[in-house]
Formats: structure tokens, C-alpha cells, sequence
């Protein structure tokens, strides 16, 4: 291949992916040479590739632009997309370091799994065209199935996996069957010519083709945000899942579907005539499902990871909201919203892989006296889990006021009121962990030890959730500036 | 008119044989049952004058995947059963849906002013067109394709590794009053519940 043509195709604008997939083939190099001997040096790979690609993306200006034919557009929605999943990435390889270690024979697999899976989620963001966004779905949810089945000859793991890929195999085809009508109904797949396309409709009747495509896309990927009621599989899975594997898909796998969903439902479909006020109908609908059962449901459980993908539905349920306002002030509080949610998350379940390493349970008993065995891990639980309660002046807070200010913002008082009352709900359930670990007595009180990755990560996520909640300026205002960028540049 | 028939056969054989992929209480016969649709669906396509299509559906739907069925079957003991209870608590639900489903299509195809126009004739070189179009405006989600083909090897690779590991039931066994144990009470109390 020539120059100019590699130089038309503006190739550079893919850097990102470029360099996470050189690690991710790295370490698979290096698996079959030396991961046997040396398995640590696949983690410190992984790290390298990481923090290098994070360089590389944010530390300079990166162009943006649209290439490859229009399959591929780099902009600001999918900068910030790429760093939330690249620090999620982070959190889990130091998550996995201690844990898929301990539990598994060939740890080595997994960082080679969990590149390629944010590979996917990267290009998930970036995708604009529906064919590519198909593969990037299809790439991140394959590389998903993996990682929940990691531990597989234990028989939660491998359940969990199987109702993944059963469920996630119907949710695929729907989308895909989505995108067949849309692209019936405009004769495209690009996204930036959909809405043209469908304003001098093809033919009669093309409307209905359009509006069905449109819902069962919606489907599709209600099911990566665990939007109720598309929900079914998230408990089980992120109960049976390596509790790494939990972390990162509640959080890098919601992220790359809320990117999916801003960039089609925000740029191009409610562009098209009558369909906006349906849409936001549609969101509140999910919305509130999503608020309501997810803290509801959470109520009862009595195993902390399965507590912990009740809780992410409903922080998914929040989130909805601010794709229901449809302004830029929704987008904004969408952004800061998963940002504070990437950090209390992985605090949290950083958290339970150290006590899992200590006591094997993931069972809430487990977290009796945690206050007395180990008040460093008592006090990330208690920070973490007040801002996903929304408790001041943790980020939490500050997120939920955001997001609820934009519902406002369009006169959704209801489903506002239900967010605040559904808050308020979740405040319980948070706060049985907490009275476990700082009130009830064990009468094992021998110290947990916390190796240093996950002491070092502990830090940052509690130092995040602290700083954005008591200094939100600068995360709200960079995200205020891209919210507006992105609603302009999308439109 | 011939043309019509033809498409009214083998539209009733697909669906007759789809019924009995389903409703067969061997699975063998249904997998077999299965490929006979799938070749229906095949003939479709060849009266929609869409022969590559048609091709593509034989090769990787019968020639691959009817057979990757069948392989599991003979591999996995005792799924051959027939006295095996074929339906779950699931059965009333999910006809309901298939059934919306099926409703939503027909509604879309009746409300939808199909064009009576003259369609010009597919092109000749069809194939040529595919190929120009996979390696010009979809060259990237072509070349992404393998890198997706590269995650499943590797995961198919690793899941179907046996290897002496660190076994996380045994450990927890020798350990005694933790346990996994606790968490699958838990779970599978809540299945039931359910």
C-alpha cells in the first residue's frame, strides 16, 4: 500500500485501537513464548499497553475526523468513550492481578481477552456505520463470553457465561434484524446519510420499516446497558463472572453502549421528522422501569456481586434519564454521571476481590467486622457506596443532581420524583453492607491483607469518587464543553 | 405462474419443516429437519434470482453449521433421548412472543405500499459487485471480521484447554466453613423464587 492512499484514508485517527491491538497481540506473543515461566509480565504488558495507548490519545491532540468511507468517525463522544474504557481497563488488570492469578492456571489469557473486549468497546464508540457497529458489538460481546467463562471449571462461571451467550446471541439478532429494516427503509448504512435517506422516504410505508428498525435496535442495545426490561441476564452473569470481569462489564461495557446509543438515537434517528418527542417517551418508559425494579430487586440479596448488578441496573436507570432530555446538559450528566460511576464501582469490587482472596464468599457474611480486619477496605466500601447512593458531597450527589436538573430541564417531574424516591430506596441496601462491615462483630478478626496493586487502585477510585465530588468543576466543565461539542458535531 | 407455485412449495415445506425442527422429539431428526428448512430457504432465494445468496446459505448453513449441530449431538451423551421433556415452564410464554413477533412482520408488510415498478435485473457480475463493495467502502468492518475470528479462536482455544488448575470448589472444600458453597445456596434459592 502507497502513501497517499494510507494518508487519504487518514489511518492515524485509529491510533487508539491501533495500539491496544499491538499489545493485545503482544501478550498473546508472549504467552506462547514465556507466560508459562513468567506470567506476571503478560499484567505488566497489558499495563504498558494501556497507559501507552492513554498517552498516546489524550496526552496529545488528537485529529478527529471521519474515514474510511464513513465507517469510522473519531470525535469528542469517542475520546472520552475511549477514556473511560481505557481507565476501566486499568482498574481491572490491577483487579485480575491478584485475583485471576490466584484462581486460575493461565492467568496470561485473560489480558490478551480483555484487550481485545475494549478493542471492541473503542470501536463500538467510534463506529458510524451499522455494519461496523455490528462487528465492533459482536467483537466486544464475544471477548465478554470469554472472560465470564474464565474460571471454567467452576459451575457458577461457566452458567453465567452460557445464559450470557444465550441471551446475548437473541439480543444480537434482533439488532441486526433492526439494522436490516433501517437499512430497507433508507437504502443506507451510514449513519450520517440515515437521516437524509429517510427524509424523502423511498417509498410509501417506508416509515413503519423505519420505526420498527429503530425500536429493535433500541433493543439491542438496551440489553448492553441492562436497561429493564432487557435485564434478565445481568444478575447471573455478573454474579457467576470473575469478580474482575463483574467490574468491567458494569462499567466499560455500560459506557460502550451508552456511546452507541448517544451517537445513533442523539445524531441520527430523532433527527428524523416526529420521531424525537416518541424517543424521549420511550427513555422515560425505560427509565423508570429500569430505576424502580433495579433498587427494588436489590433489596433482598444476600450475595454482595448479585446486590452489586442489581445496583448497576438501577445506576443504568439514572443514566436513562439523561438520554430521555435529549439536550446537552443530558449529555453532559451522562458523561460526568459514568465517570463517577466507573470509580465507585471499581473501588467497590476491588474491594470484594481482596476479601474473596481472604475468605472465599462472596456471601454479605463475609463482610461482617471488615471495619476491625481491615478499616483501609472498610473505608472504600463506606466512600464508594454513599456516592452511589448520591450521599453529599460524594461525586454521586453531584452526578444525580445533574442528571435530575436535565430531567427537570424538559419538565420530567415524575420521573424525577421516581429518581429521588428510588435514591432514597437504594440508601437501604447500600447501608446493610455497611452496618456488616462497620457494626455487626466476626468472630474472625485476623487482618486482610491487600496486595499493592489493588491498594494503589483502591486510592484512586476513592480518591475519584472524592475529588469529582468535592471539586466537580473541572469534570463537569470539561464535560459541559463536550456535551455541547458533541450534540453540535452530532447534528 | 410456475414461478409462483415454486415459491408457494417450498415456502409451505420451510415452514413445515420448521415446525418439526421444534416439535420432533429427536434431535437428531430435528437438526435434520433443520438443514431441509434451510435448503428451502435456499430455493427462496434462487426464485428471487439471488443464486449467491443462495450458494452462501448451502455452504455455511447446511455445509457448517447443520453439521456443527449434528457433531454435538453425537458428542454430548444422552441428549438422543426421546423420552426427554423437550418443553420448560416456559412453553405458553414463548409461543405469545413468537407470535408478536410474527405479528409485528405482518403488520410491517401489510401496511408497507410495495412498489410494482419494473426492478431492473440483478447484474451479471454480482459477485464482482460483493467484492468490490468488501474491499472499498466496508474495507474496515471486513478487516475487523478477523480480528473478531482471532478473540473466538483464541476464547474456543482456551475454553476447550484442559489443564491442571488451581480448582476453586476443591480449595474451598479443605477450608470448610467459608465457602463457595454459601454463594450457590444463595443463587440457586433465588432461581426458584424466581
Amino acid at each position: 500500500m502507497n502513501a497517499s492512499l494510507l494518508d487519504s484514508l487518514h489511518a492515524i485517527l485509529l491510533s487508539p485501537e491501533f495500539y491496544i491491538l499491538i499489545t493485545a497481540i503482544a501478550v498473546l506473543i508472549w504467552e506462547s513464548v514465556g507466560g508459562k515461566e513468567r506470567p506476571w509480565v503478560s499484567s505488566y504488558l497489558t499495563l504498558f499497553g494501556l497507559f501507552v495507548t492513554m498517552l498516546m490519545s489524550f496526552g496529545f491532540k488528537e485529529p478527529e475526523g471521519i474515514t474510511f468511507f464513513g465507517t469510522y468517525t473519531h470525535d469528542g463522544l469517542a475520546q472520552f468513550m475511549n477514556a473511560i474504557i481505557l481507565i476501566a481497563s486499568v482498574f481491572t488488570v490491577f483487579a485480575a492481578s491478584h485475583f485471576i492469578g490466584r484462581w486460575s492456571k493461565s492467568p496470561g489469557t485473560f489480558y490478551v481477552i480483555l484487550l481485545f473486549a475494549a478493542f471492541g468497546m473503542m470501536l463500538m464508540a467510534s463506529a458510524s456505520e451499522l455494519i461496523t457497529l455490528f462487528v465492533a458489538v459482536e467483537t466486544t460481546t464475544i471477548a465478554l463470553y470469554i472472560l465470564t467463562a474464565y474460571f471454567k471449571d467452576d459451575r457458577l462461571s461457566a452458567e453465567a457465561s452460557m445464559k450470557f451467550i444465550l441471551i446475548g446471541t437473541v439480543f444480537a439478532t434482533i439488532m441486526l434484524f433492526g439494522m436490516v429494516l433501517v437499512y430497507g427503509a433508507t437504502g443506507t448504512t451510514v449513519l450520517s446519510e440515515i437521516t437524509n435517506a429517510a427524509a424523502d422516504s423511498v417509498f410509501e410505508g417506508s416509515e413503519i420499516l423505519l420505526l420498527s428498525g429503530i425500536i429493535m435496535i433500541l433493543v439491542g442495545l438496551s440489553f448492553k446497558i441492562t436497561a429493564v426490561p432487557f435485564h434478565m441476564w445481568a444478575p447471573d452473569a455478573y454474579t457467576g463472572a470473575p469478580t474482575p470481569v463483574t467490574a468491567f462489564l458494569s462499567v466499560a461495557s455500560k459506557a460502550s453502549g451508552f456511546a452507541v446509543i448517544i451517537r445513533l438515537y442523539y445524531g441520527v434517528f430523532n433527527q428524523i421528522a416526529g420521531l424525537e418527542p416518541f424517543l424521549a417517551n420511550t427513555f422515560i418508559i425505560l427509565a423508570g422501569m429500569t430505576m424502580i425494579l433495579g433498587n427494588f430487586l436489590a433489596l433482598p440479596q444476600k450475595n454482595i456481586k448479585r446486590l452489586l448488578a442489581y445496583s448497576s441496573i438501577a445506576q443504568a436507570g439514572y443514566m436513562i434519564i439523561g438520554l430521555a432530555a435529549y439536550s446537552d446538559v443530558g449529555i453532559s450528566a451522562i458523561l460526568f454521571y459514568l465517570t463517577q460511576y466507573m470509580f465507585a464501582n471499581f473501588g467497590i469490587f476491588i474491594v470484594v476481590t481482596v476479601v474473596y482472596n481472604a475468605v472465599q464468599s462472596d456471601d454479605m457474611s463475609a463482610y461482617m467486622g471488615l471495619s476491625r480486619r481491615s478499616p483501609f477496605l472498610a473505608l472504600v466500601l463506606l466512600i464508594c457506596l454513599l456516592s452511589l447512593a448520591g450521599i453529599p458531597p460524594l461525586a454521586g450527589f453531584i452526578g444525580k443532581v445533574y442528571l435530575f436538573a436535565a430531567g427537570i430541564d424538559k419538565g420530567y417531574y415524575i420521573l424525577v420524583t421516581i429518581g429521588i424516591l428510588t435514591s432514597v430506596v437504594s440508601v437501604y441496601y447500600y447501608l446493610i453492607v455497611l452496618k456488616k462491615a462497620y457494626i455487626e462483630k466476626n468472630a474472625d478478626v485476623s487482618p486482610i491483607a491487600i496486595p499493592f496493586g489493588a491498594k494503589a487502585s483502591l486510592w484512586v477510585a476513592m480518591l475519584g469518587v472524592i475529588l469529582t465530588g468535592v471539586f466537580p468543576n473541572f469534570v463537569v466543565n470539561s464535560a459541559q464543553v463536550l456535551g455541547n461539542f458533541i450534540l453540535a458535531n452530532l447534528k | 405462474m410456475a414461478h409462483a407455485l415454486m415459491f408457494y412449495l417450498f415456502a409451505a415445506l420451510a415452514i413445515a419443516a420448521s415446525l418439526a425442527v421444534i416439535l420432533h422429539r429427536n434431535i437428531f431428526k430435528s437438526a435434520t429437519f433443520l438443514a431441509g428448512m434451510l435448503f428451502c430457504l435456499a430455493a427462496l432465494f434462487v426464485l428471487l434470482d439471488a443464486e449467491f445468496i443462495a450458494v452462501v446459505q448451502v455452504l455455511i448453513y447446511i455445509g457448517a453449521i447443520t453439521i456443527l449441530i449434528v457433531f454435538a449431538i453425537m458428542l454430548t451423551t444422552k441428549i438422543n433421548d426421546e423420552h426427554k421433556e423437550q418443553f420448560n415452564s416456559q412453553k405458553f410464554l414463548a409461543p405469545i412472543l413468537a407470535l408478536g413477533l410474527l405479528g409485528l412482520i405482518l403488520t410491517i408488510v401489510v401496511k408497507i405500499q410495495w412498489t410494482t415498478a419494473e426492478i431492473s435485473p440483478v447484474p451479471s457480475d454480482i459477485l464482482g459487485l460483493i467484492g468490490t463493495a468488501l474491499l472499498s467502502d466496508f474495507i474496515f468492518p471486513f478487516d475487523v471480521v478477523s480480528i473478531l475470528l482471532l478473540v473466538a479462536l483464541i476464547g474456543a482455544t482456551y475454553i476447550a484447554k484442559q489443564e491442571d488448575r488451581k480448582p476453586l470448589v476443591t480449595e474451598v472444600d479443605e477450608t470448610g466453613e467459608h465457602g463457595d458453597g454459601k454463594v450457590k445456596h444463595a443463587l440457586h434459592a433465588e432461581e426458584v423464587e424466581h
